[in-house]
């Protein structure tokens, strides 16, 4: 007798992906994140050669003019370099250019800010900080705002 | 018979497209907000001078003045700045358990004055203001009274921090 064999057309059933795995690993990133999450709308872009000190403050920034310094005294405002913080009670380059800011500032109808942003290099000693703040007072920005590290 | 009971058998799938989805966005968000450096900021005003006499009845301000040297904390107090302790700058939580003392005596007062040497450095000082800022220790406040004058456990120290200079 002939064996006749019928090639049963089976229904492919469609592939069925673990996703286990892919769904732990978005759980971690997405606690990670959450954890990181930082509510404030002030963006630091440092310079070169500046770290900044840790601190226990819990404050968050607010947006202002970021002045920046670096270890090498020289001061930075948007990426550019204004001046230097070497010697000198009053920093004219400085001043000139907060003046202008503050100005700017004030022609838009809005009043004129008074909030500085400082981001000074950790090791810098005061007399460099009196200048820099002496300066930003004299043309107005007398509210300073030290950025520091958060440290738990 | 048998078919019914793998009918059973089989658990429901859930579907989680959606679900992913939405997730996937929230990580898109966040990354795109993220910032891996935690920065927070440290108020401080310019200080300013103004001529007020003193009414009678009126208790003599505290005028907290902490001058830092390159191995020591002097705290001030009074108008005539009377030395109330030296603090070794090693031991800054000394120098917080007086701050605590100070609060507990002048409740009302918030403001410290700081007048660091010239060579002194910038991180130092922010260790400084840490300690005058707030409460170091776990477990242990001062009393702060609120608009009303009602009591509350605070772990506010002096948190308006002014800088001056030293002659």
């Amino acid at each position: 007798m002939r064996k006749t064999f019928k090639r049963g057309r089976t229904k492919a059933e469609p592939m069925e992906l673990d996703i286990t795995s892919l769904l732990d690993i978005l759980v971690i990133l997405l606690v990670f994140l959450l954890k990181s999450y930082n509510a404030t709308n002030l963006k630091l872009d440092l310079v070169e050669a500046l770290s900044i000190p840790d601190s226990k403050a819990r404050t968050l920034g607010a947006h202002a003019i970021m002045l920046q310094v670096d270890k090498r005294s020289d001061i930075w405002i948007e990426q550019k370099k204004v001046g230097s913080a070497k010697s000198g009670e009053k920093i004219d380059s400085l001043y000139d250019f907060l003046k202008q800011k503050r100005e700017i500032a004030s022609v838009d109808g809005v009043s004129k800010p008074k909030s500085i942003n400082l981001v000074l290099h950790k090791t810098l000693p005061y007399a460099t900080m009196q200048r820099i703040m002496h300066t930003s007072a004299l043309a107005g920005f007398t509210d300073f705002k030290f950025i520091v590290q958060g440290n738990y | 018979m048998i078919s019914q009971r793998k009918k059973l058998n089989k658990m429901p799938k859930l579907n989680l497209i959606p679900i992913l989805d939405a997730i996937f966005i929230f990580i898109f968000f966040l990354l795109m907000s993220a910032q891996f450096l935690e920065i927070y900021e440290i108020g401080s005003d310019a200080p300013i001078t103004t001529t007020a006499s003193q009414k009678p009845n009126e208790k003599e301000p505290l005028n907290l003045t902490l001058e830092i040297r390159s191995g020591s904390v002097v705290v001030k107090t009074g108008l005539d700045g009377n030395v109330y302790k030296r603090v070794n700058t090693r031991n800054l939580a000394a120098l917080n358990e007086v701050l605590i003392e100070l609060k507990n005596k002048h409740p009302e007062e918030n403001s410290a004055i700081l007048k660091p040497s010239k060579g002194y450095e910038y991180h130092k000082i922010v260790k400084i203001i840490d300690h005058t800022r707030e409460v170091l220790k776990p477990n242990v406040y001062v009393t702060a009274y609120d608009e009303k004058k009602r009591k509350y456990p605070s772990k506010t120290l002096f948190d308006k921090i002014i800088f001056e200079t030293q002659n």
